[in-house]
């Protein structure tokens, strides 16, 4: 069982009490049963679990990508989800409020770093010279601004995860969701990476879950929930 | 003033009509050939760049594997696996037909190709519409608006439009004077065929953003 954690009252999620169920009648599945989860500003979590525990289940209802059944899922101080969605735009919320980080860092192909990471911001209707300059802050801060010219064919996998957290981070959101980030790393760049995403939830006050079977990066975890046939334990 | 240009036409409006349609058929030949070309090469890369294939070995003396038809016996893959710095090889057949299809009942030539690949074996074939369903998928997630995914791939569907009617006038306006016929081309006639073009693009391209707003931003999630 996973210590819970006291969230600060502006950042940090809490998830209560959370089902999501496909399907109707008798052909109804059950993905997700009990989750209970808190992750406070500036920790890092895992989320551990066999394939079909409703890992993946849990990350698209906390992406708001998916609507759960019930359940209620707290961001800061917003209630974002009490037995149904209060925001109404919820591809706002996903742009300024969650951060996600994916298997593979699938970047845009035809951007540069810098507009990689920059067009978050763009996209919330930040000037494009600010939001390059907070970019390139950004990949300053982790190291891979040299590259910010580059496209991503030009950089080596684990520079792509790098520029890929960058812009997980970019709109400061309160959370970043973490799916494999290390998966296709070796043992060296994995933990480089697992370093950087506690260093930069320490440095952003962000609450960062990370979905992972990579046993190399479970022992960085300070907390870790497991997650079987829906239920957090 | 009168119309010389009008008064003429109506004089021998047979004669201009068959000649501006056979103006026309020049240029969308012109085009038509661009676009088939563009359309091999792109079918080609797709094929080739989302195999995997860091090397491909096809039949001495030929352009293979899409250019031109080349065969190799059967085994040769393992020959190939016994070579030092091979980790993976598999055969891989691609083969371009003609077949009927039922379309409401109506029978119709389809043009089809067939890819034979060993499962999950080397050159097993990617898509490019599954890179970019993901690609997109993931602008989504990111909270890109969907006008913005709209926007995009009406201007890249109306740049390819716009190249392709430039390679086309171009080659026309070379191949006209060479042409064992006079041939007068008329900027009218080029921008008419300029807006076809360009309205052919947009509509083209509603539906491949059909098929990109319809994409699910969960898509982007592994699981």
């Amino acid at each position: 069982m996973a210590e819970a954690a006291t969230p600060s009252p502006d950042r940090g999620i809490r998830i209560e009490a959370l089902r999501k169920v496909y399907g109707h009648g008798d052909t109804a599945v059950e993905a997700l049963k009990n989750v209970n989860m808190v992750v406070g500003p500036g920790e890092v979590v895992g989320l551990i679990g066999p394939s079909g525990s409703g890992k993946s289940t849990l990350l698209k209802c906390l992406g708001a990508v998916v609507e759960p059944t019930s359940g209620r899922m707290v961001l800061g101080q917003d209630v974002i989800y009490d037995h149904r969605w209060n925001i109404t735009d919820l591809r706002a919320l996903r742009r300024d409020k969650i951060g996600f980080v994916f298997q593979a860092p699938y970047l845009i192909p035809f951007l540069d770093m810098t507009d990689n990471v920059a067009l978050l911001p763009m996209l919330a209707g930040v000037a494009n010279a600010e939001a390059r300059k907070r970019a390139v802050d950004l990949l300053t801060t982790l190291d891979v601004q040299h590259r910010a010219k580059a496209v991503p064919s030009q950089l080596s996998e684990g520079e792509q995860q790098r520029v890929s957290i960058a812009r997980g981070l970019i709109n400061r959101p309160p959370v970043i969701l973490a799916d494999e980030p290390t998966a296709p790393l070796d043992s060296e760049r994995a933990l480089a990476v697992s370093r950087i995403l506690n260093q930069m939830a320490r440095q952003f006050d962000t609450a960062i879950i990370v979905v992972t079977h990579d046993e190399k990066i479970i022992p960085t975890f300070k907390r870790i929930y497991h997650i079987r046939d829906g239920v957090t334990v | 003033m009168i119309s010389l240009a009008g008064r003429d036409i109506a004089h021998a409006w047979g004669k201009f009509v068959f000649t501006g349609i056979g103006l026309g058929l020049l240029i969308g030949v012109t085009l038509t050939m661009a676009g088939v070309y563009r359309g091999m090469v792109d079918d080609a890369k797709a094929l080739l760049d989302n195999s995997g294939a860091d090397l491909w070995v096809v039949q001495q003396d030929t352009q293979g594997p899409y250019a031109e038809s080349s065969s190799l016996p059967d085994d040769s893959y393992r020959a190939i696996l016994g070579m030092a710095g091979v980790a993976r090889a598999a055969n891989v057949t691609y083969l371009t037909i003609q077949v009927s299809a039922l379309d409401n009942h109506q029978a119709r030539e389809v043009r089809a190709m067939v890819v034979g690949v060993t499962p999950d074996g080397a050159g097993h074939p990617g898509t490019l519409t599954l890179a970019k369903i993901r690609e997109i998928a993931v602008l989504k997630l990111i909270g890109t608006r969907n006008r913005t995914i709209a926007s995009m791939i009406v201007q890249q569907s109306l740049a390819l439009g716009l190249i392709g009617f430039v390679v086309g006038k171009v080659s026309a306006t070379f191949w006209a004077p060479i042409f064992p016929k006079y041939v007068l081309l008329e900027s009218g006639d080029a921008l008419r065929g300029f807006v076809a073009v360009m309205v052919i693009c947009v509509l083209a391209s509603f539906l491949a953003i059909r098929a990109a707003l319809k994409i699910d931003p969960a898509e982007a999630i592994g699981g």
